[in-house]
């Protein structure tokens, strides 16, 4: 089953990146089709960063408009097509986030527990484990530091605000998320 | 030379948003690929999928600039692969049969109707002196746009890269291109006048991110030369 599905992967991810190419000649054909494939994805990126709500779905449109924009630049030997899509529509959500302006002052969240995302029923095998290993990898980081992982990246927090967030010194804020980092790296290397 | 774990942490950071090393993501192939992995680790966070309603592509579609080529020209991308790979095909077969005055009876799709002045294809086969593997390009002088279709093209690890050798045997990059997908270049308006019917295009393997040089450094693996379909 491993060996189907990486497989059935390979093909995917060459597909989505001969879109993109193709999309980088405007070809709307090729953006329909990836949209189709991918918008599922990049709409739940934009929920789970702004909830539920208007917000989300102008995000989502800002992301395929600056996809549309940016494909041209896509390189399929430094990216993967759904990394890359992913980044774009986390930076749509998070621009969205931050003009909302209200959370610039709240303590950093250090409930580790993520709100019920249980796994779709005809989700891939991979992708479950790969989500479960990484909780338990930012789980086993010490002091809490997965909780400033975490805002850095679902909120968009900058190294300042983390640190007036959790009431400590910038260069300790640093230290911690540099720390958090290798940790991370070789707890998902294992 | 591999990363040092101080760069490695950096691009955790660029990953996390906490730093701004785009430039450097840019320019360096292997700092992108250590921030593209990063991105990977961190893609479980933004899950689960959850399908938009259904009223956002029309929303999506009405922004995209007005002066872009639309549907009508959609299918030209697609069809200019299937001929490249149609010609590889043929070459593979060994039925590609080049008349002496440079006209190839290749399969060509039915005439479209013209929308640009300019719709001729020219197409090269390039191959190896020795081993497998073959690669397509067909170009169109009318925009510029050059399609680059590989099959079964091993490149050994290294990156491909495709140069236009004209009359004055001086190789110009045309730029890095893929050995598992077909790829899409628009040509340098400057470059465009070099590529005509009759002159020689090559593929070298190069370093990651390309030639650092602007000639060729690693081997010349294929050559063929263009003719007009």
């Amino acid at each position: 089953m491993q060996l189907a599905t990486a497989g059935g992967q390979d093909d995917a991810r060459a597909r989505l990146a001969d879109a993109l190419v193709a999309v980088g000649s405007g070809d709307r054909r090729a953006f329909h089709e990836i949209y189709q494939r991918t918008s599922a994805k990049l709409f739940g990126i934009c929920i789970r960063i702004l909830g539920e709500g208007q917000d989300a779905e102008d995000a989502l449109q800002e992301a395929y408009v600056n996809v549309w924009r940016r494909a041209e630049r896509f390189d399929a030997t430094r990216a993967s097509p759904i990394t890359w899509l992913a980044a774009i529509a986390r930076n749509a959500a998070i621009d969205r986030l931050r003009m909302r302006g209200t959370r610039a002052a709240a303590p950093i969240d250090h409930a580790l527990d993520l709100p019920d995302d249980r796994p779709r029923a005809d989700a891939l095998l991979e992708e479950n484990d790969e989500a479960a290993r990484l909780h338990g990898c930012l789980g086993e980081l010490p002091d809490r530091d997965g909780a400033l992982v975490r805002t850095a990246f679902m909120e968009g927090a900058s190294y300042p605000e983390l640190a007036e967030r959790a009431g400590e010194p910038l260069g300790t804020i640093k230290s911690r998320i540099r720390r958090a980092l290798i940790r991370l790296k070789d707890c998902l290397c294992r | 030379m591999p990363l040092t774990e101080g760069d490695e942490v950096v691009a955790g950071e660029h990953a996390l948003g906490l730093v701004n090393e785009a430039a450097r993501e840019a320019a360096d192939a292997q700092f992108a690929a250590a921030v593209e992995a990063w991105r990977a680790r961190f893609l479980p966070l933004l899950g689960p999928e959850r399908a938009p309603p259904p009223q956002i592509w029309d929303r999506i579609v009405a922004r995209l600039p007005a002066n872009d080529r639309g549907m009508r020209d959609a299918a030209r991308p697609w069809r200019l692969a299937t001929l490249a790979a149609s010609a590889a095909a043929a070459v593979l077969l060994g039925l590609l049969v080049l008349r002496p005055d440079g006209q190839a009876p290749a399969p060509v799709p039915a005439p479209q109707v013209a929308q640009t002045p300019d719709t001729r294809v020219l197409v090269a086969a390039l191959t190896p002196e020795r081993g497998r593997g073959a690669l397509t390009v067909a170009y169109e002088p009318g925009s510029g746009r050059l399609t680059v279709t590989p099959a079964g093209f091993d490149p050994d690890g290294r990156t491909p890269e495709l140069w236009v050798i004209p009359g004055d045997g001086k190789p110009r990059s045309l730029g890095v291109i893929g050995a598992d997908a077909a790829r899409v270049l628009r040509v340098a308006d400057d470059r465009r006048a070099l590529i005509q019917s009759g002159v020689t295009f090559a593929v070298s393997l190069e370093p990651a991110g390309g030639s650092p040089t602007g000639a060729p450094t690693g081997p010349v693996v294929m050559t063929g030369k263009l003719f007009n379909v």
